[in-house]
């Protein structure tokens, strides 16, 4: 009745009695409820460490449980040796009372956790989870590339767009200021006509010229039979066209075109073209190491009417203001030109860069 | 024709198409202007600012090659000089934040409508000093 009075009493008989006091069985029991005890010391210890450690694992609850559990065992084997010498077995009841109410916490979290437990994930299906989810980061880094290439690409579409919309209207304004410049210099709607087509047309020969070399450089010759195509239908043997072979930079294709156009258009009205047997020669050479071209338009009248032409027409009209500007700004260069008795003789310098052609560029 | 006197209002002309600079220029002379320039380049732009006077500035806004002819056009509007832009970039075409008030004539010109916003700057400029060294 006075049970927790007497709860050290020791007036029972030590176990050690039951082991009739041999020494190989005493030190069997001892040393191993000691080892015992020791292990189940020391498995709490391994398992705060790990939370303490590791404090998203979770579980404390059960970590708890279970270290109060391993510990309870321990002391319980602790009471095994004890009892050996002292017959408290009422402690030792009471201790191992606790153990079971520890050990049934313990069980019962362990219960509560099973649906937890199966669903932890081995190593083996971790390591497979990771090798899908790298599948599929990089299904969505392609899937990131394409967008931002599509993007970008809408960007250069865009981009391109605006450029042509601006060139179409710059284009626009071209053929606007060809066409007032063309009223300005010319009387009557014939030769107004005649002129300003001429002129368009010339544009569209530059145009086709440079789209044909991909807007890279352009053999010499080929551009300078293009400015003048329009006037050497039948007087293929009254144009001489003379000069080593030369890649001409599509930057200044534009304004040399024109140049020699005008000069031709007005070779067939005042110059060689229109007299019967009217020639000219048209010759280039580099200087100073390539850096820069001189162009000579040489016209023969080869008539002796030759000089008494309206030799003014150049120095004055739109075609000689356009000569000048487009030599002086476009070109960078200056142009001289006199009339001999024989006709008209000019000639044009600039500076010139050296331009590898489309095909040199495909080439490398 | 106005009179070819001292009180000719000059006008810088910024043009790298050599036939539309052509025209501006004539545009503009047949109008009564002083036409400096015209200037087919940025290099040639920023010679004649800094060698000539002028009262208003006509400006290509892409000067060839890719070039913006902004870096100059600010240095005119810090001297009060009335500009005006002329430009196929049209309504894309995106002005610094300091020169958003200048109006933008579009490509192609309508040579009425240009001389209309010239005499628009012209009368800003009544209200303001002649830039550079006087005649």
């Amino acid at each position: 009745m006075n049970f927790l009075e007497d709860i050290f009493n020791s007036n029972f008989m030590p176990h050690g009695h039951c082991y009739l006091w041999l020494p190989d069985i005493l030190i069997l029991h001892v040393v191993s409820d000691v080892i015992i005890f020791l292990a189940y010391f020391s498995i709490p210890i391994s398992l705060i460490q790990v939370i303490r450690r590791r404090p998203d694992i979770g579980f404390n609850k059960l970590f708890f449980w279970f270290a109060a559990f391993i510990f309870a065992c321990g002391i319980t084997h602790l009471m095994e040796v004890w009892t050996v010498w002292y017959g408290t077995y009422r402690l030792s009841g009471l201790l191992k009372a606790i153990t079971a109410g520890v050990s049934a916490f313990a069980a019962y979290s362990l219960w509560e956790l099973i649906p937890l437990a199966v669903r932890i994930q081995t190593p083996k299906q971790v390591a497979e989870h990771e090798q899908r989810l790298s599948q599929v980061n990089e299904q969505v880094g392609d899937l990131i590339k394409t967008r931002n290439r599509q993007s970008k690409e809408l960007e250069l579409q865009k981009l391109l767009l605006d450029e042509l919309d601006h060139r179409v209207k710059n284009l626009l304004a071209v053929v606007l200021s060809i066409a007032q410049q063309t009223i300005r210099s010319t009387s009557d709607l014939m030769s107004f006509q005649e002129n300003f087509t001429g002129r368009l047309q010339n544009l569209a020969r530059i145009q086709k010229l440079l789209r044909g070399h991909l807007w890279h450089a352009i053999p010499l010759k080929d551009l300078v039979l293009s400015s003048i195509e329009p006037y050497t239908d039948n007087k293929t043997e009254r144009v001489r066209v003379q000069g080593a072979l030369f890649n001409f930079g599509a930057e200044k294709a534009q304004a040399l075109h024109t140049i020699l156009y005008e000069l031709a258009t007005n070779a067939a009205k005042y110059g060689a073209f229109s007299a019967a047997e009217g020639t000219v020669d048209i010759e280039w050479d580099t200087l100073g190491n390539g850096k820069e071209i001189e162009i000579r338009w040489v016209e023969n009248m080869h008539c002796s009417t030759a000089g008494s032409v309206n030799a003014s027409e150049l120095t004055e009209g739109f075609g000689s203001r356009i000569i000048k500007q487009m030599t002086t700004y476009q070109l960078q260069g200056s142009v001289e030109w006199n009339y001999e008795p024989s006709g008209l003789n000019l000639c044009l310098r600039f500076p010139i860069d050296k331009s590898p052609t489309a095909s040199e560029i495909l080439a490398e | 024709m106005r009179d070819n006197s001292i009180n000719q209002v000059k006008i810088l002309v910024v043009e790298d198409e050599p036939f539309i600079a052509l025209e501006l220029q004539d545009t503009l002379h047949e109008a009564g202007y002083l036409v400096v320039g015209p200037a087919l380049t940025f290099q040639q732009a920023v010679s004649l600012f800094e060698s000539l006077p002028f009262n208003i500035a006509l400006l290509d806004i892409n000067i060839g090659q890719g070039e913006m002819i902004f870096p100059i056009a600010e240095q005119i509007h810090r001297k009060h000089i009335p500009i005006a832009f002329v430009t196929g970039y049209g309504s894309h075409a995106i002005l610094p934040k300091e020169l958003r008030a200048c109006p933008v004539v579009e490509k192609p010109v309508n040579p009425k409508e240009l001389l209309k916003v010239v005499r628009t700057l012209e009368h800003q400029m009544l209200h303001r000093p002649v830039a550079g060294k006087t005649t």
